[in-house]
């Protein structure tokens, strides 16, 4: 947070801000006055693409949250949102909820639901956690399947009314939009003041040293808790996204690929930071796009029979190696650079080290 | 009743599975600390770098050709991808493989597909009817295999000089390190040592499941069986695989597949509430 010199905060009040100057007032209200007509000057199939990314925002301020912050790995992530997405169906479809009280809702059951697998870390931490959520994962998505088919709708899934608001229908990407993308920036909004909160500072004590915040006055399980429901209230919001989005909930479209690409977002993004969170759903979407162009373009070198597939696994490969390469070379993710990038830019011509 | 024994029989050579891959999870883990998630992955690679290399060669080449090509591929990713995050926190190391999983896997689907073929039988298939069950010499070869490979891994670590100091290292690095064990070779030769064994196990197991990129799905349920063990004892692998194996056999028997599949990670959810670090595992006293 270096800024330029002489420009130092008068008063508590913006010393307290998340915006401390003028200029990055204008910044903000230039970006949502961008993000307001972005249906206006994208095509649909782009607005479609920023949808996503949307979505994936909200997700990984919840893993960033309860991972970047709290220090708890989970990698059960997309099951969580299969929850809240499942928990938006049920609400909706079985017991005639509208979406509004269904986006109040599915959160706080997934965020009970994610407090459940989160009471093993009573005695677990680190590595063993992460186990736990791992098979959190695998019990999630098959009770998708097989629990109740009657009210979940088994391998089938359900299909879901798109919400509509007097007679205007969120069906098309555009429409869509104007719901999904104020979600993200109220989500967004969300996850800064808790990160910075009284709640936020003592996730970053728990996670940076357990016994220290403890001897603080942290109770540790009551706070791992806490990281646990915010992390999959988040989760359940974007699960309401996600059901907003596909129209539909299925079994199979939260799977264990997803939740690792959420622990690439974050580490991408960079962990502990709110804007790691917005930078890493970004890459990771667009490298998905991208692999999606390419891989046709790609098939033309390769013979026929595996020019099919390509798309799938080379998906996978690019993946892996995009995440190898950040953690060897960026581990503390774009964030980073472009805090480093931003201090270039206000120093220029001067080279200065960024603190 | 008679079905019983057969459930049991399909559980032992589960067990023999999930036994092998956990002791690449042990081995690595208790060297270097690092939970490596590409594990029956590496198993997946050698079921199919193994088939293709039968198809071209005569099967003694290729099985030699097929164990240097693990040995090499456990040296170059630890040497690569691994050793560079010695010092960043548990989460890099764990992504890290997660992430080295799904670009083999993804290796994979570019060069195999996803199509699924039987594997070359390189030992005499039969079946041997013994009253009460049937058992299929690839079930008993997987077996044998599995028993020798822990045998052989058993006394290595007991007995030879670089076995003693991988047990040295995995008491303590810098103990190790300054008594003069070289731990940065002892990190290499237990990640080349463990890639070796899951292509020396892909050349049994593939002969029972047939070789497609799904192989890897073994790796996940292994974990389970690791941790029931606990996660520092090679003696734990085997029991805990042995234990899952035969749980989830007998489960997939009695309540149907789906349960038989979640059925390792209900028993690993159990097991992290009750006992963490296993039945065999070290202990570590330490307050959450």
């Amino acid at each position: 947070m270096s800024r330029p010199a002489g420009t130092k905060d008068v008063d508590y009040a913006q010393s307290m801000a998340i915006l401390r100057t003028r200029f990055e007032w204008v910044m903000l209200i230039a970006f949502l006055i961008f993000l307001a007509v972005v249906p206006r000057i994208f095509s649909p199939e782009t607005v479609d693409i920023i949808n996503v990314m949307a979505i994936w925002v909200v997700g990984a301020h919840g893993l960033n949250l309860l991972t970047g912050y709290a220090g708890q790995i989970s990698i059960g992530h997309a099951a969580f949102i299969g929850v809240g997405a499942y928990s938006t169906a049920v609400l909706i479809l079985q017991l005639g909820l509208n979406h509004w009280w269904a986006l109040l809702l599915a959160p706080i059951m997934t965020g009970l639901v994610g407090m459940v697998f989160g009471l093993p870390s009573l005695r677990l931490k680190g590595f063993y956690l992460a186990m736990a959520t791992l098979a959190a994962q695998f019990i999630l998505t098959t009770a998708f399947l097989f629990a109740m088919p009657g009210i979940v709708g088994g391998i089938s899934g359900l299909t879901v009314p798109f919400p509509e608001i007097g007679g205007m229908s969120f069906r098309v990407p555009e429409n869509l939009y104007y719901l999904l993308m104020p979600t993200a920036v109220l989500m967004t909004f969300f996850a800064k003041n808790i990160a910075r909160s009284r709640l936020g500072r003592a996730f970053v004590a728990v996670r940076d040293n357990d016994l220290a915040a403890e001897i603080m006055g942290i109770s540790l399980f009551g706070y791992k808790l806490r990281a646990f429901f915010v992390g999959c209230l988040f989760a359940g919001v974007a699960g309401w996204m996600r059901v907003c989005y596909d129209g539909c909930v299925r079994p199979d479209i939260y799977p264990l690929m997803d939740s690792i690409w959420y622990l690439g977002v974050i580490i991408i993004g960079g962990m502990g930071s709110t804007m790691g969170a917005i930078f890493g759903a970004i890459f990771v979407r667009l490298l998905h796009e991208m692999v999606l162009v390419a891989s046709p373009a790609l098939g033309s070198f390769f013979p026929p029979e595996i020019a099919g597939q390509l798309g799938s696994g080379l998906g996978l490969v690019v993946f892996g190696v995009v995440v190898a390469l950040f953690l060897i070379f960026e581990p503390r993710g774009i964030t980073h650079t472009w805090e480093i990038l931003k201090g270039r830019i206000r120093h220029w011509p001067f080279v200065f080290a960024p603190g | 009743m008679e079905v019983l024994p057969q459930f049991i029989v399909s559980g032992i050579f589960l067990g023999a599975v999930y036994g092998v891959i956990s002791l690449g999870y042990v081995l690595i883990y208790k060297a270097t600390h690092v939970f490596n998630f590409s594990q029956g992955y590496f198993l997946m690679l050698g079921v199919l770098l193994s088939f293709i290399f039968m198809e071209y060669l005569p099967v003694l080449i290729a099985i030699l050709l097929a164990l240097a090509v693990g040995a090499a591929m456990g040296f170059i990713i630890h040497r690569l991808a691994v050793r560079p995050l010695i010092g960043q926190p548990l989460i890099s190391a764990l992504l890290m493989t997660l992430g080295l999983a799904y670009a083999l896997q993804g290796l994979a689907i570019v060069f195999w597909g996803t199509k699924v073929r039987p594997y070359p039988h390189w030992f005499p298939v039969e079946e041997f009817d013994l009253g009460v069950i049937a058992i299929s010499s690839p079930v008993l070869w997987g077996i044998v295999a599995t028993a020798a490979i822990f045998v052989a891994v058993g006394l290595f670590y007991q007995r030879s000089k670089m076995g003693k100091g991988m047990r040295a290292t995995a008491e303590d690095h810098q103990v190790a390190q300054s008594l003069g064990i070289k731990v940065d070779r002892v990190f290499t030769f237990s990640w080349v040592l463990a890639a070796l064994l899951m292509f020396i196990g892909a050349l049994f197991f593939g002969v029972q499941g047939g070789a497609f990129h799904g192989l890897s799905e073994w790796g996940w349920k292994a974990i389970p069986a690791v941790l029931v063990g606990g996660l520092d004892s090679l003696k734990g692998a085997i029991v805990g695989a042995l234990l899952v194996g035969t749980l989830e056999a007998m489960a997939t028997g009695y309540l149907g597949v789906a349960i038989g599949n979640i059925m390792p990670f209900i028993v690993l959810l159990l097991v992290l509430i009750i006992k963490p670090y296993g039945i065999f595992g070290e202990v570590r006293i330490e307050r959450v």
